[in-house]
Parts: structure tokens; C-alpha cells; sequence
């Protein structure tokens, strides 16, 4: 992937959403503590950090599926509570979660279009419009350069990576301001991964779309993202672009234990060496 | 070490997909679009079997009868079909089978509605009863297997206490009965006739179900979500499936279409039993949608196999007994030919799928 | 108190007044009025026999049939005669487990007297001892263990299954040409309730030399399949000479095909048992050619009265075999049974 053809994000660019101080517990468990994040517009944002440390959350919160105990979220300059996903999603927020609610005995295009589906009248009868949801899926896969055997194929035919960007087509199908993939790349092969992230790219290069990406290889992480937000034990303990750390950078604060210490320590090497 | 041995000369073979080029081949090809050919090749072995063990099996007579059985199975195995994608299943259709007309002719006779009145009436009481065991089911999170073998046993109880067991006669009433169920077909009639139709209106209006409700089923909104709620309950609800609603729904479709049956099933014999419908005839429905390949599991499922399944049932209740069967060992062959029908049927599937493309 | 002969006459004539109420109340001559004589009479010697509140539990296999409504019946008047209470439970299916649960709660509740119909000829001779150990009557009702079965139970009331069934058959082998051939069919095969029948059936064909050759159709236990079994069967055997039923419902579906298809006039006989009321229709249009009653109202009555009776006398009154008898119900006398009745169970009303 070459990284020199897609334009850095302008440090100008208005920032869309902050999650300010966000904590949250789950009877005995807490998974955020005081987390705060910043996605910039056209900005494609990467979570990275162990299992448990809250990435989940986070994004569960931002989508609607959970409520935050603490802190506030700001959505395109207003402070927004979403009751529900379905308020999120009508907000413009799209999730793609990591089993992809895929609904495997229907065919890729009325995967698409569940819960928008388009109708003609027959005598009377609002009969779903095949023909019309058949092409616009067909030509929109086009677009995105998804292949597919044919859009009348069960999705449950269909191989990891297909299935992947079939899921991430449906979610940016509505236009969504931002969209949130919880690890995309978990399930797939080299060759498989490369046709999503290769998806990843053209979005991003099209800059339309902010993303949210959970990811964790480290490598795929420096390859399509602008930022990355390190995320340990419920705090955010790294925030920085991908042009200002490194992969081994960030291997190296993983090695050091990640106590406060050691991460206040990298923080301030980041910080030193960019500046900011 | 391996010593690579030259490959015989002949044709390379390809990689990926083969065309199809003996006529079998294409046959299958031609089968694998449908899943309902399984079931149809298992259907007409039977019928085949049938008759060359005893020829009247294709009399017009004793086709009247298996399609009518036919149509009695086929009913409530289309009802079921629409909750099994859902995931669920419903006990109670052989209650609501005796309930709804009982009630039926009940008002017929007590309060002098005509039947026109009081069937729509029966029809209303099957849908509450989906609507408790909807309700049930979904609110109170009881798998529906164990909320409807309540419902079933509470409605039994219902319907034999009313009037202690008794049948009661259906009353009389043209052209209703006439529409309805009622066979006028004499031994003098011809088969192209009013007459001859009435022989065979149970299955006419059986398959009237099934030909909506596939449009249902395949046309419909209600139908793609039913599928979802299915196949990925989780995921549905995530992209906006109302799922709960959908299967209240379901449970509905499946009460109405019991006290359909029930009723046309009353109208036959002019005579409404509360125990016309018991276990019996709703495992033999169930069975009739599975080997009509629907599945347990949930997800898929398809009415027009669920009506050829029943006529596998009805084919198999009759025609033992034509074949002279004798009680004691009846039930035996009954039993084995449900399962070879279902054996079949998943060989057939199988070689269906993998020419799946 | 009382001799025993005395009450046992007193018994009898109450049973046999209530038979003539039927019987009057059928032709219409105003029972009311002979009632009033008797009673009155009878009356001045007696103050009857004392209310007691005695509970009974009845355990039957089909609790839920048709069949045993007129036995309900029989039991609630006999309740409300002597004071008593009952409870109908036991199996809607057949099923031998449910039935010997009951029968292990009544005795654990020390009910006063059991009443179940022994379908299986082993399962309850356990449960019939201990209810007689603990000082609880059984009597056998409807269905009956084979002759040399040591179950415990004081007596039986019915019809002797088999007997019946012999008896059925060597009157319509009279109707049957030579050389025929009948069908015979049974709802479930091997319970102890029907079985015995059709093996009266087939003996009675065996002793008279085999003079048809028969078929045996399972013809289950649902109404709308015991009609279709029965049909797809003569379409497939249009010569047969017979359409015999062992049980209430498949003789009814067999009168339904030989309405539907005018058997009777081709000469085809159909008999069989109990009184559907539609099998009475079927007779009453010559459709069947007979039926038996073994009247299910007495079947009912005669036990609990029976226990009734043994526990007041503490035992001294022992229950005794009923033959609740082999009446057959032709077209010459089934006016007798149409109509409303509820000793037929046909209506919940009292006879006035």
C-alpha cells in the first residue's frame, strides 16, 4: 500500500467527534475510565490496545448500544446522547460489527437493503422491488470495486473478505458522517485482507467518510490510518498520527509494562519529538 | 523422495467449475435451482409405488382422498413453515384446529348467526391464540416449544369442557358448506363438474394458502424479515428488524391458518369434534414441513415443498392401509417410511447443493 | 339399622326406577306422574340411605372422550344421590404411566374409593393392592385384566370385552355371504380396552369355520384419518362384504363411508360399536346395519354406587361383577336412543 498518494489530513481539518471523559462499569467490571478521543473529519482513526482494554466499549458507546456512566460526546459541534443504535445510526453514525450482522440465507443484495427496502405496487400490493434493489446493489459493489460472484448469491457462499466488504458496503450505502469497523481484517487471510484494506484506502482516499477503525496488527494499523489512540485498561494512554510514532515505537511501550510510569514517559518522548 | 510420475495423456483436467454434459447432469443442474425437487422426486417415487401396488391409488376417488388429507396436513404445515424460519414452533395448531370451528358452530347454533358470520369469527379466535403464544414467547422469553404445549393442553381443555365432549353437527348452510368443504361429488357426476370440484375443495383452498403465502414469503418485506429474524436474530435486530413483532406476527399466521383448517375440516364431515385435531395430526404436519425441507434450525424454509410434503404424508397414511397393511404392524411402516422419506429427500438436497453456484 | 337384603332391594328398585324413568320419559307417558306413586309409597318405610361426603376418583384412559360422557353423568347422579364428590382424571392417551400416577395420588390423598379402567393387563396390579391394603376399594370399570390375572381390584363393571366381541361377530357372520371378504379395524392396536374385541372377532370367524377371509386396519386414533384410512381402504377393496369397528369412532367412520358411498344397498354390512350419535344416525338410515350399547351411564353409576356402598356397610356389601349388557341398537329400536338424552350423553339435562 502506498501512503504517498493519499493526502495527509490537514491538521486544520474540523474535528467532528469528541468523546470527552467517558467512563463506564459494568457491575464489578469497569471498562472505561475517563477515556477521551478526537476524530477529525475524513480522519481515519485506529483504537488499538489489548483485549479488555476497552475499544469495545467505547465504540458500543458511540454507537448507542450502551450509555455512558460519565463525559460527553460531542457530534459535529453539538453534545449529542444517542438513546439507541438506532438513534446513532440516524445520526449518521454506521457500525459494522465484528460478526457483521450478515443475514446468511438471503442474497447479497437484499442484505443490502433490509430495513430500506425498495417497493413497487402489484394490484394494489406493496411487493418488494427485486429488479431496482438488484442493480443499484450491482452497480454500487462497482463502485467500491467489491467483487462478488453475482449479487444473487447467498452471503453465506460467500468467502471471509467478500462477506467483510460486503457489510462495510451496507453500512456506507446510507452516507453515514462517520463509520466504526470493529476489527474488519480479525478473520481474514493475507490475501483476503488486502482486498479490505485496499476498500479501507479508496474511502479514505476519497476523504468522504471519517472512520473508526479497531484493529490489531500493528502493520495494517500504519497502512491505511491517520491516528492511532492507545487504549489500555480503560484509559487512553497514547494519542498520536501515524507519521509522527512507529510500529515499534509502539511495541516498545507495549514491552514496558505500560505502567503509568512508563507510559507517561513514551507520552512525553512522543510529545518532545513532535513538538506538541 | 517422491519420484514425480508422468501423468497419463488425455485431457487436462480443469480446475474450478465443471460443465454439465450427460443429460443426467443437466437434470440435476436443472433441479438444483429448486429446493423443492428433493421432495418432489421423493413425492412421486411414492406415487409410482403406490400405484403399481394397487391400482386404484390414482382413482379419482382415492385421489379426493389423499388430497383431501393433503390438504388438512398441508395447512398446518404451512403454518408452521412461517414460524420455523423464525426459529419457533407451534404445539397448539391441533387445539386451535378443534377450537375454532367448535367455536364456530357454537354461535351457528346458539345465536343463530349464519355461518358467513361465524367462521370469520372461528378464523379471529386462532389469531388470539397466536397472539397469547406470541406474547408469551417473546415477552416473557419461553421457548415456544414448551408455550405452546401449554397452549395446547389448555385449549384442549377449554374446548372439551364447553359442552363435555360432545361433537356437535355443523348446521347446514349453502352455498357455504358447498364452498367451504363440503363434497357433493356422487358416484354419477363427472369429475369436470361443480360437483367433481367439491371433491377436491380442501385442497384447492390449501393450496390457495400456500400460493399467498409464498408471495408472502418471497415479495414481501414481512417475509425477507421473517427470514432475518431466522437465520441471524442478533444481526437482524441490529440493522432494524422490529424481530419481536415479526414472530408475533408469525404466531398469528399460524393460528389463523389452524382455524382455517379446522374449519374446512368441519364443513367436510358436518360435524364439529373437539378432539378432531390432537398430536396425531400436528407431528404429522411437522413432519410434513421437514421432510419438505424446512429447517429445524431455523432461517430457510419453503411453503410449496411444506404442501408436497403433506402429500407425502397423506400418500404414505393411505396408501399402506391400500396396500394391506394390517394394524398391528401399520404404525411400524409408517414410521420407517417417514424417515427413508426424509433420508430421500437430504440425499437428493445434497446432490442438489453441490451443484450450487 | 337396616338388613342388607332390605337395602339391596331398595338399591334395586332405584336402579330399575331410573331405567323406567328413561324408558318413560323416551315414550313421553309423563314419568312424573308414575314416579310420584312409587315414590310415595316407598317412602313411608324408609328414610334412605344417609349422605355421606365420600370422594372417589374415577382414573380412565380417554378422559377426554365423548364416550365416557354419559359415565360422568352417571357418576354426578350417583354423587348427588348419597352426598358423595368425585374426580375424573387419568390419561387423555391411553398412556398406562399417567393412568398409575393418578391412581399412586389418590391413594397417597386416601381417596374412598378408586374406579380405573384396566387397559394393561400387568401395570396395575401393583397400585390396585396397595389402595386395597391401605383399606381403599378398587373396582375395574369399562376395561378389564385377563381371567387368571391376581389383581387385586373387587369387581368389574362393563362389558366383557372379548366376549362382546365374539358375540358381535357371530351375529354379523349370519349377514355375511360365504366366502366374503370383511374389514375389520381398531383405533389402537394392543390396548386392553379394544384388543380383546377384535380377538372376539377373529375367533368367533375362527370357529365358524373361516368362512371370510378379513383384513386388520389400524385406523388410529383421530377422527378425520380413521374416516380416510377406512375410505382408502374399500376404494382399494370395492368387493368387500364387511366394515366391522371395535371402537366408538371407527365405527362411526365407518358408517361415513357407507353413507358417502351407498354400501348398505349394495349390500355391505357395517357394524361395530357404541353409540356416536352419528352412528345412531347412520342406523336410523340404514347406513349400518347395528350397534351395541354397553352403556356407559352405568358404567359410571353402578360403581360409585358399588363403593358407595362398601364403604358404608364397612365391607360387608361387597361389590359385585356388572354386566352393563350387550343391547344392540338396530333400526328396529334406535328411536329409543335418538333424541336428547343424558344417560347417552347427548345433553347435560335431567330426564323430568
Amino acid at each position: 500500500m502506498n501512503q504517498k498518494d493519499i493526502p495527509a489530513i490537514s491538521p486544520d481539518a474540523p474535528v467532528i467527534l469528541e468523546m470527552i471523559g467517558i467512563s463506564k462499569t459494568f457491575g464489578a467490571v469497569t471498562a472505561l475510565v475517563d477515556a477521551t478521543i478526537r476524530l477529525r473529519k475524513g480522519e481515519v482513526l485506529a483504537l488499538v490496545g489489548d483485549n479488555g482494554a476497552g475499544k469495545s466499549t467505547l465504540i458500543k458507546i458511540l454507537s448507542g448500544f450502551h450509555h455512558p456512566d460519565s463525559g460527553r460526546i460531542v457530534y459535529q459541534g453539538r453534545e449529542v446522547r444517542f438513546g439507541s443504535p438506532r438513534d446513532a445510526r440516524a445520526q449518521g453514525i454506521e457500525t459494522v460489527y465484528q460478526d457483521l450482522a450478515l443475514i446468511n440465507d438471503l442474497s447479497v443484495y437484499h442484505n443490502m437493503f433490509v430495513g430500506r427496502e425498495y417497493h413497487k405496487r402489484i394490484l394494489g400490493l406493496k411487493l418488494l422491488d427485486n429488479k431496482k434493489m438488484r442493480d443499484l446493489a450491482r452497480t454500487y459493489l462497482d463502485t467500491l470495486g467489491i467483487e462478488v460472484p453475482s449479487v444473487d448469491s447467498l452471503v453465506e457462499l460467500l468467502s471471509g473478505g467478500q462477506r467483510q466488504s460486503v457489510a462495510v458496503a451496507r453500512s456506507i450505502y446510507s452516507s453515514p458522517t462517520i463509520l466504526v469497523l470493529d476489527e474488519p481484517l480479525a478473520a481474514l487471510g493475507v490475501r483476503e485482507g488486502a482486498h479490505v484494506l485496499g476498500l479501507i484506502q479508496n474511502l479514505r482516499r476519497q476523504r468522504d467518510v471519517s472512520i473508526i477503525l479497531i484493529v490489531h496488527n500493528y502493520n495494517q494499523v500504519f497502512e491505511v490510518c491517520d491516528r492511532i489512540n492507545f487504549l489500555h485498561s480503560g484509559e487512553v494512554v497514547l494519542d498520536a498520527s501515524t507519521t509522527e510514532t512507529s510500529e515499534e515505537e509502539l511495541i516498545r511501550i507495549v514491552k514496558s509494562g505500560l505502567g503509568r510510569q512508563a507510559i507517561a514517559a513514551a507520552a512525553a518522548e512522543v510529545a518532545a519529538r513532535t513538538g506538541s | 523422495m517422491a519420484r514425480m510420475t508422468a501423468t497419463s495423456h488425455g485431457a487436462p483436467r480443469k480446475v474450478g467449475l465443471r460443465e454439465a454434459d450427460t443429460a443426467l447432469e443437466r437434470v440435476l443442474v436443472l433441479l438444483s435451482r429448486y429446493r423443492e425437487a428433493s421432495i418432489a422426486v421423493v413425492a412421486l417415487v411414492l406415487v409410482v409405488y403406490f400405484q403399481l401396488g394397487n391400482g386404484a391409488f390414482l382413482s379419482s376417488q382415492e385421489l379426493s382422498v389423499v388430497l383431501r388429507d393433503t390438504g388438512r396436513y398441508g395447512m398446518i404445515a404451512v403454518a408452521e413453515v412461517m414460524l420455523m424460519i423464525t426459529g419457533e414452533i407451534d404445539l397448539s395448531v391441533g387445539s386451535t384446529f378443534s377450537l375454532a370451528p367448535y367455536i364456530m358452530v357454537l354461535l351457528s347454533i346458539s345465536f343463530g348467526a349464519p355461518l358467513a358470520i361465524s367462521a370469520p369469527t372461528g378464523i379471529l379466535v386462532g389469531v388470539m391464540v397466536g397472539v397469547i403464544n406470541g406474547i408469551i414467547t417473546v415477552r416473557f422469553r419461553v421457548p415456544s416449544l414448551i408455550t405452546t404445549v401449554g397452549t395446547f393442553f389448555l385449549l384442549q381443555g377449554v374446548v372439551v369442557s364447553i359442552y363435555n365432549s360432545q361433537p356437535i353437527v355443523d348446521p347446514v348452510q349453502e352455498p357455504f358448506n358447498e364452498i367451504f368443504g363440503e363434497n357433493l361429488f356422487g358416484p354419477a357426476d363427472p369429475i369436470w363438474s361443480w360437483h367433481g370440484l367439491t371433491a377436491f375443495t380442501p385442497f384447492l383452498w390449501t393450496v390457495l394458502a400456500v400460493l399467498v403465502m409464498q408471495v408472502v414469503l418471497n415479495r414481501t418485506t414481512f417475509g425477507l424479515h421473517t427470514i432475518a429474524t431466522g437465520s441471524n436474530i442478533i444481526g437482524a435486530r441490529e440493522i432494524g428488524v422490529r424481530t419481536d413483532r415479526i414472530k408475533v406476527y408469525n404466531f398469528m399466521i399460524a393460528g389463523g391458518l389452524a382455524a382455517a383448517a379446522g374449519i374446512v375440516n368441519t364443513t367436510q364431515f358436518a360435524s364439529a369434534d373437539p378432539l378432531a385435531g390432537g398430536p396425531f395430526l400436528t407431528l404429522q404436519a411437522i413432519a410434513a414441513a421437514v421432510i419438505g425441507g424446512t429447517s429445524l434450525l431455523g432461517g430457510s424454509g419453503t411453503v410449496i415443498g411444506a404442501l408436497l410434503g403433506a402429500f407425502v404424508v397423506a400418500t404414505l397414511n393411505n396408501g399402506l392401509v391400500m396396500m394391506g397393511a394390517q394394524a398391528t404392524v401399520s404404525d411400524i411402516y409408517l414410521g420407517a417410511a417417514i424417515v427413508l422419506a426424509m433420508i430421500l429427500n437430504v440425499q437428493v438436497d445434497r446432490m442438489r447443493a453441490r451443484r450450487r453456484v | 339399622m337396616q338388613g342388607e337384603a332390605e337395602v339391596a332391594r331398595q338399591i334395586s328398585i332405584d336402579i330399575s326406577r331410573r331405567k323406567a324413568f328413561s324408558m318413560v320419559a323416551k315414550l313421553g307417558l309423563g314419568g312424573a306422574a308414575w314416579a310420584g306413586g312409587i315414590g310415595t309409597s316407598l317412602a313411608a318405610e324408609t328414610n334412605g340411605l344417609p349422605k355421606k361426603g365420600y370422594k372417589f376418583v374415577f382414573v380412565n384412559h380417554v378422559t377426554s372422550n365423548e364416550f365416557f360422557t354419559p359415565t360422568i353423568y352417571g357418576i354426578q347422579d350417583a354423587c348427588a344421590f348419597f352426598g358423595c364428590s368425585y374426580q375424573w382424571t387419568g390419561s387423555q392417551t391411553s398412556v398406562v404411566s399417567e393412568m398409575v400416577n393418578a391412581m399412586q395420588t389418590a391413594i397417597a390423598g386416601k381417596a374412598d374409593g378408586i374406579a380405573v379402567c384396566l387397559i394393561d393387563a400387568t401395570a396395575f396390579d401393583a397400585p390396585t393392592a396397595k389402595a386395597i391394603a391401605a383399606g381403599i376399594p378398587v373396582v375395574a370399570y369399562n376395561a378389564d385384566v385377563p381371567a387368571k390375572s391376581p389383581n387385586k381390584r373387587l369387581c368389574y363393571v362393563g362389558q366383557p370385552l372379548y366376549q362382546s366381541g365374539y358375540n358381535i361377530a357371530t351375529r354379523w357372520l349370519k349377514l355375511v355371504p360365504k366366502g366374503g371378504h370383511v374389514m375389520l379395524s381398531i383405533p389402537s392396536p394392543g390396548t386392553l380396552n379394544l384388543q380383546p374385541r377384535l380377538d372376539g372377532y377373529i375367533q368367533a370367524i375362527k370357529d365358524a369355520g373361516n368362512p371370510v377371509t378379513y383384513d386388520v386396519v389400524n385406523s388410529s386414533t383421530e377422527q378425520p384419518t380413521e374416516i380416510s384410512r377406512i375410505e382408502s381402504y374399500y376404494l382399494s377393496h370395492k368387493d368387500v362384504a364387511g366394515l366391522f369397528g371395535t371402537g366408538g369412532g371407527d365405527t362411526y367412520a365407518c358408517g361415513f363411508v357407507s353413507a358417502k358411498y351407498g354400501l348398505a344397498k349394495k349390500g355391505v354390512i357395517v357394524a361395530g360399536y357404541d353409540l356416536y350419535p352419528q352412528t345412531l344416525g347412520y342406523i336410523h338410515t340404514g347406513d349400518m346395519t347395528f350397534t351395541t350399547d354397553q352403556q356407559p351411564y352405568l358404567q359410571g353409576f353402578v360403581p360409585l354406587l358399588q363403593m358407595y356402598l362398601y364403604k358404608l356397610s364397612g365391607g360387608a356389601v361387597a361389590p359385585a361383577d356388572t354386566n352393563t349388557s350387550l343391547a344392540y341398537v338396530t333400526k328396529d329400536n334406535v328411536e329409543l336412543y335418538l333424541g336428547k338424552s343424558r344417560f347417552e350423553g347427548s345433553t347435560s339435562a335431567e330426564p323430568t
